[in-house]
């Protein structure tokens, strides 16, 4: 209830007579709860959505045609990392937030949403004032009246910054699948042919042995089937070298650079031409401690000595393969050097493809150096090769030290 | 039949292959089995066709045969066969080119069967029946 008294006064001012009114109030009572419960209810769903819209990184907005008045949620104006008091007011204007490439499109979507009035949807980038580039994407819906004129339009924008990073990175990561795969085919088909070469030799080296064959041709034919059991045989090698460099993990270790090289010379100093002795030079600096993966480093410098040798001048009288290593606090530096018969200026980009050999002479499966590459980039490293035909080569490789 | 392809024989037959024992095998085999009177070996590509080109005016010399590999180091048989159409007419009308080869890759093998020049997409190793085979089919016709 409400209760009010009015008093009537007379001339003097005195009251007179009092007018007592007692109103009924319970419907206004529960008309203003009822307000008060919808502002809460209002409240709340403001809440939630703009709760809504910080999780999905969505903001909307509403555009009064005829008062050209804006409404935006906060989230809106988190996406452009701008205010309500900042943002420009005219649709023109806010196109200084997208990228310049990207500018033309959003404002023919629109202009071209005035004019037929249809939902339309957008992708583009924003820049923002860090020079941070945003993805996102509007959408947009028009209102018109029954005239068919436009009176609001409204929508969304959504910043899409990530799934769009995903995305790409998905793509690429198609792309490469795409390529290994492609990759995979071609060396399965180039292992096979490479595998199946000896063998079609040997096979054939048979046929053409009989009873009738000469007892020396027959030797000479087993010599060359032996040829290509080796062959076959290093070729089985440098595939299983090849998978263990790509599958194996990087194992650190301290390297004792006299003690590997030892090793890898005494395997290999007969193994030129004519059997003739090959004079190694070992000259190993070594001012820091190095540590890197041991077998890694083995089947590098092993590749790199045993080509120097291999391909040394058969007129030159005294082959010489001179093996530099320099280690420092930061990086190693490995020089393998020979005057051997070197390699023409235009294959030598070639010579680190895989399955790549420069010549009929050359004896390997074309894989060696191909893998040396290989080993060298696990190790994150780099290999350089400096070569002129007749005088011999120079290959060196930087590998960053891992103490 | 095989009786009369025992008799024929063909003059001279050209083999480009950069693998040594191929090359010792198709010579062998050739000469074994009466397929050729001369067999020319080059190992590359290059060379085969500086011979060739040397021939033009001597055409008699030209071999009637030219068995190519496909997979060489510098140039292989494709690259080859892209050379080989720059060659004067009067070589590419005499020879008759084999591809020779131990390739199982379709691609290939089709891309082979496609170029004009080459008749026939052989295995290795090239054995008798092969020859034979081949001498029944152009030496009889």
């Amino acid at each position: 209830m409400d209760t009010a008294i009015v008093p009537f006064l007379n001339d003097k001012g005195k009251p007179y007579q009092y007018l007592y009114i007692q109103v009924d109030i319970t419907a206004k009572k529960e008309t203003e709860e009822a307000i008060k419960a919808a502002n809460e209810n209002l409240k709340i769903s403001v809440d939630r959505l703009n709760e809504a819209q910080k999780i999905g990184n969505l903001g909307s907005w509403l555009l009064d045609m005829k008062t050209n008045k804006a409404l935006r949620t906060p989230e809106f104006y988190k996406i452009f990392e701008s205010s309500m008091a900042e943002f420009p007011t005219t649709v023109e204007g806010h196109l200084v937030f997208y990228h310049p490439e990207d500018r033309k499109k959003i404002y023919r979507t629109y202009l071209k949403a005035l004019k037929d009035h249809q939902p339309y949807q957008c992708e583009a980038r924003l820049v923002m004032k860090d020079g941070t580039i945003k993805n996102v994407i509007g959408n947009g819906r028009c209102v018109v009246d029954e005239d068919g004129e436009l009176i609001r339009m409204y929508g969304t924008i959504q910043d899409i910054t990530e799934r769009k990073k995903t995305e790409l990175e998905l793509e690429r990561s198609v792309d490469e699948l795409k390529k290994s795969n492609l990759e995979l085919d071609k060396f399965v088909y180039s292992v096979s042919h490479d595998l199946r070469v000896p063998l079609s030799s040997m096979l054939g080296l048979i046929d053409i042995t009989t009873e009738q064959t000469p007892i020396d041709v027959v030797h000479f034919h087993l010599g060359m089937i032996k040829t290509n059991i080796k062959k076959l045989d290093g070729f089985i090698a440098d595939i299983l070298d090849y998978s263990r460099n790509s599958r194996t993990e990087i194992r650190k270790e301290k390297i004792n650079f006299k003690d590997l090289l030892d090793d890898i010379t005494q395997n290999l100093k007969f193994m030129g031409a004519d059997k003739r002795e090959v004079d190694i030079k070992i000259n190993i600096s070594d001012k820091a401690p190095f540590h890197s993966d041991k077998t890694r480093l083995s089947f590098i410098l092993n590749n790199l000595v045993s080509n120097a040798i291999r391909y040394q001048n058969t007129e030159n009288p005294h082959p010489i393969v001179d093996i530099m290593i320099d280690t420092t606090e930061s990086e190693i530096g490995i020089a393998v050097k020979d005057n051997g018969i070197g390699i023409k200026k235009e294959l030598q980009p070639k010579i680190f493809d895989m399955f790549y050999r420069v010549s009929s002479e050359s004896v390997g499966s074309g894989l060696g150096l191909y893998i040396v590459q290989e080993a060298v980039n696990k190790l994150n490293g780099i290999i350089a090769v400096e070569s002129e035909v007749g005088e011999g080569s120079t290959f060196t490789i930087k590998i960053p030290n891992n103490n | 039949m095989n009786q009369n392809a025992e008799n024929l024989i063909f003059h001279k037959v050209l083999v480009i292959d950069d693998n040594e024992t191929d090359r010792y095998i198709a010579d062998f085999s050739m000469h074994r089995y009466k397929f050729a009177e001369e067999v020319v070996l080059q190992d590359s590509g290059r060379k085969a066709l500086e011979y060739l080109l040397s021939l033009e005016n001597a055409t008699d010399e030209l071999p009637e045969f030219i068995f190519l590999d496909i997979r060489m180091p510098m140039m292989d048989g494709f690259e080859f066969l892209e050379e080989y159409e720059k060659l004067p007419e009067v070589v590419k009308k005499t020879c008759v080119i084999m591809m020779l080869s131990t390739s199982l890759n379709p691609a290939d093998h089709k891309r082979a069967e496609s170029n004009p020049y080459v008749k026939k997409f052989l295995t290795k190793p090239l054995d008798k029946d092969k020859m034979d085979e081949l001498k029944q089919e152009f030496l009889r016709g």
